[in-house]
């Protein structure tokens, strides 16, 4: 049984719509990301399950209680959907100490004193922030800060976690910590996360189901595996991890790249409308890619970059640029070789 | 249950139909009522008896001729003063402490007719220099002739240019120098880099020293200049009344060459403007402890300003002052008498400029917000047309509501309204605008939408939501705020001298006005004066001191000097 | 707000009000309210005196100008008003005793005051307001400044519009200030309109300086500025006295404006009101007067020979002598815009020119005297002639009717104030002819 269920939610502003139609259940204690470039709606998405949006059709449920409907003109107003909210600006209050900014939301609902004191050490406990507690948060770094805003979130004790892209403005090896942590909150206090981002490793690190977005539309929804392996059109297969598309010329025997020829070997089949069209859009990943002594389609190394752990190669197939990533440790050509390439498995997309 | 859109566009339209009245009934209607009593007789009927009147006075088109000459010699007298020593200061690197540099806008919150008085005190026959160097001519600034207001005028708006130009070219001092290192010539560099750089700064203080130069009414007639307009258009309503169609004729000329000027500055300010917006908004390098030849400068330039206000100084402390050099003896008794006596002054003052204040501040924060969210063509409209506000004069705003609420009587107290007093904190409300947004849309930016999201997250309550998280944290940049209009109003002695009903209702600077014209008042008022100079100092010194525990507000200052210009 | 800032306003009334209530039920009249127009000092001065002097007083004050006095009291019912008024402002007397405000107070007259000084009418003839105190109007200068130019102090108008005093003379316009119109009025009724403005022209073409204020002319003077200027009596004693290098002398002619004391109808405090009148009129209360700070002039003669009166401080006879029997308040009154009206035209606005032709007619006719020469002289006559002229007739339809402030009457105004302006304009450029050719004349003969 789905816990939150957005139902052919829709926003517009002005003649743009932002979000077109969305569908989407969250299970309770599930986290799920909505990915996609800046402007794509996730954000307002997220705004409208808060509540700081009215929606222009459709409505949310949270359980069994309606919280937002355009058709029964009923909202319920954010501080009562018993949601906790965390934002990339961090938007902790400079003037209150830490312990106050925890503290507040509690203090604001009129809590019994002791409760909220409870409460708010117990958030700060797991929020590592318990030494700080009495220092204004002004001093504290980006992480720290953002801690503050998490345990402010978790002193509520709220049913659904939104976390708007709460990393983004971190450095990046506090950011990997954070993840954990979120993670480890979640597990500890079991709330639903919708999580807006537009990193997909974060993405991939956090969430149960991660939905991709684009201008408004939802492209896809799938465990991060499915999202990643079978992405089901261009966009996703671009958005989710390094990609490399070859436009190519088809034919009952195979694929040309330029004029160079690829006999087909059997697990790179593409679609038989696109064999039919006459060309497609070949889409590997870098590292999916290999080298083979002899057969393959052959291309030159043009360059060879060391990335540390892998190696990056840009390889020309008669014109055709292809980028190909492998392990230090797997042996591989120098700049100026000739050598053969083995897609192993590509998807196909049509062309344009 | 209400939708959040609903309920926030409730109190968004009550405030919108709020402002959009406030504005029509102080400000527009006033301004058309102005022009209509200008042109029609009582029947209504189109005349041209006051324009011919008005061009047929050789008195009247002179006063138009010296008004713009004196404005202009003014604006140019402070730019060409101020031009070589921003250069120095330019090539010496020198970019003077916060504090100084908002010494630089002293000129904003102090009113010029001191200076004119204090030189008087200097340079005329009776004391000072003027005294010891009689022999060799009068120099009495009262018997220099229109010359005199452009000079005093020149000399009073001189830091704020300087200022100006500062901070409009300090950033690229380190660049010039390294650009110079390889053999470029200052010659070139003055011309190529500092002017352009310096121009958005340059037209600004110009503009702002022209303005307040047409529209100043203490120092001319402290000179017994009356040959211009501001004065000519003060007799006429204090002799015939503000339903008098001429005065209403030079008010709207006053309007005229204002907005004139204004646009030409803005034309100037925007060539520069949009090159140099970043530098001028990032924090700026501050090159310390080199003193040098930079800070001669400054040290010279200070103490210019000191023998210029020594008169001021003097007078205050001097018991009797009368055909020698030096005060005869001395006490402190004006100021023990100016603290006592003027008790009233300083609550008038209280009392105009903060109500004046306090309604800057919520107007300037609703409209910063209505801009802030409105449609792109309408922000560059309402940007411009606050901007616009500037250069409405104090006298042809004071002349406009004598006009507009004559008749007016006051419900409960059944007393005219113009005879209370109560239009005059109007007015400093509405000359008081322009800055009031300008601050009040960096103490909106300092407070981002999440940081309130974040509190209406946490409970019902909006009234907690606003008490307990947005205002403490707007409350530096709303003191500021606060500050900045209070200066500004507390200096317009020209709405003040038409508007106040009666001496006792005076506010403070219109106290020393008055004081220092009686023989026994003059030292009071002179202690007033600098009791007002050092109360401003203070203030300044305090919001330093503010700024500094929040590095984060110190780049807005500069931005509230540019209310000209375009925030996004 | 508005409102807040009316209570706020008013609040030292109510308070000085509310304060007299409270005292009233245990020391039943202990408290007399007066509503005054005075500075501070003189008021404190009373205070101190009169709490002193009296056991069953004493006194407080509410600060009101005149102007604003008939609609105060008229707002309170009787029984709450303040008890007495004291003030310079005869019309302010005027306006209480039209509505009926006042009542006489004859039992606090002092018999010692004359009914009259000199030709002045002290007291109103029933009694409704006493004369307490007198002002008038002379020269005052600075002693230093004169004596550092050699230059004699001078004694009347006439005075004033000699060359030896060109450029050292301050004076304010008519149009501005209340005592400046008198002074200019006393001399046309005095000299005649066209004789008085002859003079006032000459006096004005040596003015340095026309001030906004009539205050900044005794302070210009008393601080060596300027050398010297018509003044208000007292505020060129309370100069003297207070320690400037400066002196007075009342000119001739002049006018005398009483200060005076009334009773209010519907006082709180009656009996206390009256004994309040009676201090200031006491020998004591007059004596006050003569502190420096206040230097106004008793209307109680032995006064003036007290001990501590002040060195040279003015006789009332030489002052009263100076009173201007003639004075006509109605043609004052019916003319007052278009006397300030001339002056300003004339005058305030082109004071800079008229100033640079006085000098020029000064200049040559000091030449002329050591070497006359016929046509130049007439030129130089002429000239003056031309500038040194009333613009109208004193029978002019324009100065007879009392000019109200109708827009019709005020465009009427205003066109012949172009014309004037105009007409001076011409005047002054066939002036600096007649002058420039003069003085090729006289320096033709050397």
């Amino acid at each position: 049984m789905a816990y939150i269920e957005l139902n052919q939610v829709t926003k517009r502003f002005g003649s743009v719509v932002a979000v077109d139609r969305m569908n989407l259940q969250i299970n309770q204690g599930e986290c799920v990301a909505m990915l996609g470039p800046s402007g794509c709606g996730k954000t307002t998405t997220l705004r409208m399950v808060a509540g700081f949006e009215d929606l222009d059709d459709g409505e949310i449920r949270v359980g069994e209680r309606i919280i937002s409907s355009k058709a029964k003109r009923y909202y319920l107003p954010p501080e009562q959907r018993n949601f906790g909210m965390v934002f990339q600006a961090f938007a902790v209050w400079p003037h209150l100490s830490v312990y106050e900014n925890v503290a507040f939301p509690l203090r604001i609902r009129k809590l019994p004193r002791e409760e909220i004191h409870a409460r708010t050490e117990e958030a700060l406990k797991h929020t590592n922030l318990y030494k700080v507690a009495q220092d204004s948060p002004e001093g504290l770094s980006g992480g720290g800060k953002q801690r503050v805003a998490l345990a402010r979130a978790l002193a509520i004790r709220p049913d659904v976690m939104l976390l708007d892209e709460p990393l983004s403005s971190l450095d990046p090896h506090f950011r990997e910590e954070m993840r954990f942590e979120i993670k480890d909150l979640q597990r500890r206090f079991g709330f639903s996360i919708l999580y807006v981002t537009h990193d997909q490793s974060e993405a991939m690190a956090l969430s149960d189901r991660i939905l991709v977005m684009q201008s408004g539309i939802v492209q896809q929804v799938g465990t991060p595996l499915e999202v990643y392996a079978s992405p089901v059109n261009r966009f996703v297969f671009e958005f989710i991890g390094l990609s490399c598309f070859i436009e190519t010329r088809l034919d009952q025997n195979g694929m040309r790249i330029g004029d160079t020829p690829y006999a087909w070997p059997e697990n790179i089949a593409p679609p038989v409308e696109l064999v039919l069209a006459g060309k497609g859009l070949l889409a590997a990943r870098p590292t999916e890619i290999d080298f083979v002594a002899d057969g393959g389609i052959r291309g030159t190394v043009m360059r060879k970059v060391y990335l540390g752990e892998t190696i990056d190669y840009r390889v020309l197939v008669d014109g055709t640029e292809v980028r190909v990533q492998k392990t230090r440790r797997t042996p591989g050509p120098a700049i100026g070789d000739n050598c053969g390439l083995r897609f192993s498995r590509p998807h196909w997309y049509p062309v344009g | 249950m209400k939708s959040y859109a609903i309920r926030s566009s409730v109190v968004k339209r009550t405030f919108a139909v709020l402002l959009a009245a406030y504005l029509l009934v102080f400000l527009v209607l006033p301004i058309v009522k102005l022009v209509i009593a200008a042109i029609t007789d009582e029947t209504g009927q189109l005349i041209r008896g006051p324009l011919d009147v008005f061009f047929n006075h050789p008195l009247y088109l002179e006063s138009l001729f010296n008004s713009i000459v004196v404005s202009a010699g003014a604006a140019l007298l402070a730019a060409i003063a101020a031009m070589p020593i921003a250069f120095v200061l330019w090539r010496a690197r020198t970019r003077p402490p916060l504090l100084v540099e908002l010494f630089g806008f002293l000129p904003l919150f102090v009113p010029p007719f001191m200076l004119s008085l204090s030189l008087q005190s200097l340079l005329g026959r009776g004391s000072g220099l003027g005294q010891w160097l009689q022999s060799w001519g009068d120099m009495d600034p009262g018997l220099w002739g229109l010359p005199s207001v452009a000079v005093i005028e020149a000399i009073h708006y001189f830091p704020l240019v300087l200022m100006l130009l500062i901070m409009s070219t300090a950033a690229y001092s380190e660049q010039a120098h390294a650009t110079a290192s390889v053999g470029v010539d200052w010659r070139r560099l003055a011309i190529r880099v500092f002017l352009p750089l310096g121009l958005p700064g340059l037209g600004f203080g110009m503009a702002i020293t022209f303005l307040k130069t047409l529209d100043d009414l203490a120092t001319p007639l402290s000179l017994g200049l009356t040959n211009l307009l501001a004065p000519q258009a003060f007799f006429r309503v204090s002799t015939y009344g503000a339903q008098d169609p001429l005065s209403s004729l030079m008010a709207i000329a006053m309007i005229l060459i204002s907005a004139l000027a204004w646009l030409a500055s803005v034309v100037l300010v925007r060539q520069g403007l949009a090159d140099w917006e970043r530098p001028l908004n990032s924090p700026l390098p501050r090159i310390r402890g080199r003193l040098g030849t930079g800070g001669l400068c400054l040290g010279a330039i200070g103490a210019f300003y000191l023998v210029c206000y020594s008169g001021v100084i003097l007078t205050s402390i001097a018991r009797i002052w009368s055909y020698t050099a030096l005060p005869e003896s001395y006490s402190f008794a004006h100021y023990a008498s100016a603290l006592e006596s003027e008790t009233q002054a300083f609550a008038n003052t209280f009392f105009y400029c903060g109500f004046a204040a306090v309604l800057d501040v919520a107007i300037g924060l609703a409209l910063a917000y209505a801009i802030d969210h409105a449609p792109d063509r309408w922000r560059r409209l309402l940007t411009w047309s606050i901007a616009s506000l500037l250069s409405v004069p104090a006298i042809a705003l004071a002349i406009a509501y004598l006009q507009f609420f004559q008749g007016l009587r006051l419900p409960l107290f059944d007393e005219p309204l113009d005879a209370t007093g109560f239009l005059l904190p109007l007015a400093f409300s509405v000359r008081g605008l322009p800055f009031a947004i300008r601050a009040c849309h960096l103490v909106l930016r300092n407070v981002p939408a999440s940081y309130i999201e974040a509190a209406q997250f946490s409970g019902r309550s909006r009234w907690t939501v606003a008490r307990r998280i947005v205002l403490p944290m707007m409350a530096l940049g709303l003191i500021v705020a606060f500050l900045i209009c209070f200066g500004v109003s507390a200096v317009d002695l020209s709405s003040a001298m038409l508007l106040v009903p009666s001496e006792t209702e005076a506010p403070i600077s219109y106290s020393i006005y008055l004081h220092m014209q009686s023989t026994t008042g003059r030292g009071t008022g002179s202690a007033l004066a600098v009791l007002v100079i050092a109360f401003v100092a203070i203030a300044m010194t305090g919001v330093v001191a503010l700024l500094r525990a929040r590095r984060a507000a110190a780049p807005p200052i500069r931005r509230i000097v540019f209310p000209g210009t375009q925030t996004h | 707000m508005n409102r807040l800032v009316m209570l706020l306003r008013a609040l030292p009334a109510i308070a000085a009000i509310t304060m007299a209530a409270m005292a009233a039920p245990t020391h039943a009249a202990s408290v007399v309210l007066v509503a005054s127009s005075f500075p501070k000092e003189i008021l404190s001065a009373y205070k101190r005196a009169f709490d002193r002097s009296s056991s069953e007083y004493r006194v407080e004050f509410v600060n009101f100008p005149g102007t604003n006095i008939v609609s105060y009291l008229q707002d309170r019912p009787p029984g709450s008003r303040p008890d007495v008024f004291w003030s310079s402002s005869p019309d302010g007397f005027r306006a209480l005793l039209r509505h009926g405000l006042l009542q006489p107070a004859e039992d606090a007259r002092n018999p010692d005051i004359p009914t009259h000084l000199g030709r002045i009418e002290v007291n109103e003839a029933s009694n409704h307001y006493l004369g307490q105190a007198i002002s008038g109007y002379g020269i005052m200068w600075n002693s230093r400044y004169l004596a550092a130019r050699g230059i004699p102090a001078p004694h009347s108008w006439e005075d004033l519009a000699k060359p030896e005093y060109h450029g050292h003379i301050v004076m304010s316009s008519p149009s501005r200030s209340s005592t400046t119109h008198l002074i200019v009025e006393s001399i046309l009724q005095g000299f005649g309109w066209d004789e008085g403005w002859s003079l006032i022209l000459k006096v004005a073409g040596n003015c340095a300086t026309i001030t906004e204020r009539s205050f900044d002319v005794p302070n210009s003077i008393a601080r060596g500025r300027f050398g010297l200027g018509p003044v208000v009596d007292f505020l060129a004693f309370s100069g003297k006295y207070s320690g400037f290098p400066v002196d007075f002398s009342y000119a001739r002619p002049s006018v005398i404006t009483p200060v005076s004391i009334g009773l209010i109808n519907g006082a709180r405090n009656e009996t206390g009101g009256r004994a309040f009148m009676r201090f200031t009129l006491s020998e004591e209360g007059q004596r006050l007067l003569l502190r420096p700070e206040i230097s106004r002039l008793p209307v109680l003669p032995s006064v003036y020979a007290a001990n501590d009166r002040p060195a040279e401080y003015p006789q009332l006879a030489e002052v009263t002598a100076s009173y201007l029997p003639t004075y006509a308040p109605d043609v004052s009154e019916s003319r007052y815009r278009m006397v300030g009206a001339i002056f300003d035209q004339l005058v305030t606005f082109r004071h800079r020119d008229l100033a640079a032709i006085s000098k020029d007619i000064h200049d040559i006719e000091r030449t002329l005297r050591a070497r006359p020469n016929q046509n130049a002289r007439r030129a130089v006559v002429a000239a003056r002639n031309l500038v040194f002229q009333a613009p109208m007739a004193e029978d002019d339809e324009l100065l007879t009717r009392k000019a109200l402030r109708t827009r019709a009457n005020n465009a009427a105004i205003s066109v012949r104030e172009a014309e004037w302006a105009r007409r001076t304009d011409k005047n002054m450029a066939e002036a600096r002819a007649l002058l420039t050719a003069a003085k090729k004349l006289a320096q033709g003969e050397q």
